[in-house]
């Protein structure tokens, strides 16, 4: 390609900077950024964009300052239905405000606009001003494990599936011997996403997606995520279960995973060994492995 | 002389496909001409978006439409975007592939806005070189889509007609006629919309967009959320009788209603079509309260399916 077009570069590069400015038109012409960029004042702005019969120039920039923001906020809260309903509108405009500023979109999709939320708010947790009345010192913790949740289930809604491909059944499960049993590995599919929460979060998004609801106080909670027919399903797990599908989704063998999942205690092996044949076809019948390896 | 609309077909009445209609359309397969899907949404889905465009593929005619190419950026070309979209248009055949003439972001940013560039020869002759280089890479014509702005620049010294007329000849490339920008950038801008349309080069025309948009009283917006309004119809009108007729789609990407409701709306195009009569009854006139948080689309992106 030829060189860039000096005049143009330069006015992209100023044009952006404006509407991306957090303070609008006038905080965005007089940035130090947009003044290296054009070297002018608000009121010089016609220099630069010509003003309509009905509006200055200041304003019809500002419609694109207005839109970018608009725009985007409004696809952050579709993409987080139930994080809006647990911070109010407000609030969430709020965080996806600050969150547009630290982490501007560099990506071709919107479907992708709010990939660092949960990050952003880790680092800018939730002051507790913004708390409903009644919730628990560790709300700020709850806000971002639920982040973490509801971005996790749109990642494996439009990630790689497998749909159409061939899964472990229950009878192949049947089939491993007894004596195969503890050496054997599973191989879990690429969607399935599982999570330790300090807070119970899958319950409360269960509530979120539909109306806002008191946040819940501190309580372990294990879940699994997969996808089955291209449809997210959530599956609660107890902490057992959580730490053997850890075990196996790290390659490890049933065996290594039951004493996981046991944790040292040997009392309770006996009830576990019973329980844990009708996982396993829970499991396979909710399609979280692919095979044996 | 290049063949009337590049050699494309007029595919007749169209509609945007919206995630919030996968389900009806699959389960109805409703009487439409073909449908325009957002390349982006489906350019990175191993999910559900993209079984349903696959899906949708083997029933109707596809045309692929982009919102992020930014052909009048001045980064550099991202051959990774363009090598997914050749991916995409491998799998699910468009008939073509438009995007719109604008730029979206600089220094690997996207404001995922469709941003005017100041028109004179120095930006032509920018945009016409990317055009080319895409259309290499493509293998097949770029159609570009004249936007709605709201502001006009200092800089610019060509009108949008000329810009948009000699960009489609030198770089050989179509044009999507977007009627309703057409009559939005008019308004915003003091221009006369029926000389617009009147000056472009016809041939070229591959399709139109029609659409509603929110009369702010000082200024109009394109916020693609309801019906099109009468001056529009006008505009297509005259368009329809210059071009011969081309492929038409309706959008409609803002307060989307029920599919029925935004299908009624095309197949009242298509009935004006079939008739070549006077446009057809708007359902309700512009807005004519300002709306100050209006914001113009596109907006691409999914809704989730979770249980």
């Amino acid at each position: 390609m030829s060189g860039q077009p000096a005049n143009l570069a330069r006015l992209q590069r100023w044009m952006q900077a404006v509407i991306m400015h957090p303070d609008g038109v006038e905080g965005g012409v007089g940035s130090p950024e947009a003044r290296r960029l054009v070297d002018i004042a608000l009121d010089q702005l016609e220099q630069v964009i010509h003003p309509s019969r009905a509006l200055g120039s200041a304003e019809r920039l500002e419609i694109y300052v207005d839109a970018y923001h608009l725009r985007l906020m409004d696809c952050l809260r579709n993409q987080f239905p139930a994080l809006v309903n647990a911070l109010g509108e407000a609030t969430f405009d709020a965080v996806a405000f600050g969150y547009l500023g630290a982490y501007p979109s560099r990506g071709y999709s919107l479907n992708k606009l709010g990939e660092n939320l949960p990050q952003f708010l880790a680092q800018n947790r939730p002051h507790e001003s913004a708390a409903p009345a009644d919730a628990p010192s560790s709300w700020p913790d709850g806000i971002i494990e639920l982040s973490t949740f509801e971005r996790a289930v749109q990642e494996i809604f439009d990630g790689p599936g497998v749909e159409g491909q061939r899964l472990l059944e229950q009878a192949e499960l049947s089939a491993i011997a007894p004596l195969d049993w503890p050496g054997a590995r599973l191989k879990c599919v690429e969607c399935l996403r599982l999570f330790r929460f300090a807070h119970p979060v899958n319950a409360w998004y269960s509530q979120l997606r539909h109306v806002p609801c008191p946040p819940p106080g501190p309580c372990e909670s294990h879940v699994a995520l997969v996808r089955q027919d291209y449809t997210v399903r959530r599956h609660e797990l107890s902490r057992p279960q959580y730490e053997l599908l850890l075990c196996l989704a790290a390659g490890s063998s049933i065996a290594s995973g039951m004493e996981a999942a046991l944790g040292g205690a040997r009392d309770d092996v006996a009830d576990l060994a019973v329980q844990v044949q009708g996982w396993f076809q829970q499991w396979a019948t909710g399609g979280f492995f692919s095979g044996v390896q | 002389m290049s063949p009337q609309r590049l050699g494309h077909p007029d595919l007749g009445m169209g509609v945007g496909l919206r995630s919030a209609h996968f389900s009806h359309i699959l389960e109805h397969q409703p009487g439409v001409d073909w449908f325009e899907v957002i390349s982006e949404n489906f350019m990175d889905s191993q999910g559900r978006p993209r079984y349903v465009v696959d899906q949708i593929a083997e029933r109707y005619p596809l045309v692929m439409h982009g919102v992020s190419l930014s052909i009048g950026s001045c980064d550099p070309l991202n051959f990774d975007y363009l090598q997914r979209l050749k991916r995409l248009a491998d799998g699910i055949r468009p008939r073509w592939i438009s995007d719109h003439l604008c730029w979206t972001g600089v220094m690997g940013l996207n404001t995922h806005d469709l941003l005017p560039i100041p028109l004179n020869e120095e930006s032509l002759r920018h945009v016409v070189e990317r055009i080319r280089i895409v259309q290499d890479f493509l293998q097949r014509p770029l159609v570009l889509e004249n936007p709605s702005t709201y502001v006009t620049f200092a800089d610019s010294t060509i009108q949008e007609w000329e810009f948009v007329s000699r960009m489609a000849e030198e770089a050989d490339c179509g044009l999507l006629l977007d009627v309703n920008n057409v009559y939005v950038s008019s308004v915003n801008h003091d221009f006369d919309p029926t000389e617009y349309i009147g000056r472009l080069p016809h041939r070229r025309i591959v399709q139109f967009h029609l659409a509603g948009h929110t009369n702010c009283g000082t200024h109009l917006i394109d916020t693609h959320d309801g019906p099109v309004i009468d001056p529009v119809w006008e505009l297509y009108r005259l368009a329809h009788e210059l071009t011969g007729g081309v492929s038409t789609l309706l959008e409609w990407d803002a307060k989307i209603p029920e599919f029925p409701v935004v299908h009624a709306e095309a197949l009242k195009a298509r009935r004006w079509r079939q008739a070549h009569s006077s446009p057809p009854p708007a359902t309700r006139p512009a807005i004519p309260a300002a709306a100050p948080v209006s914001v113009p689309q596109p907006l691409a992106h999914l809704v989730v399916d979770v249980s």
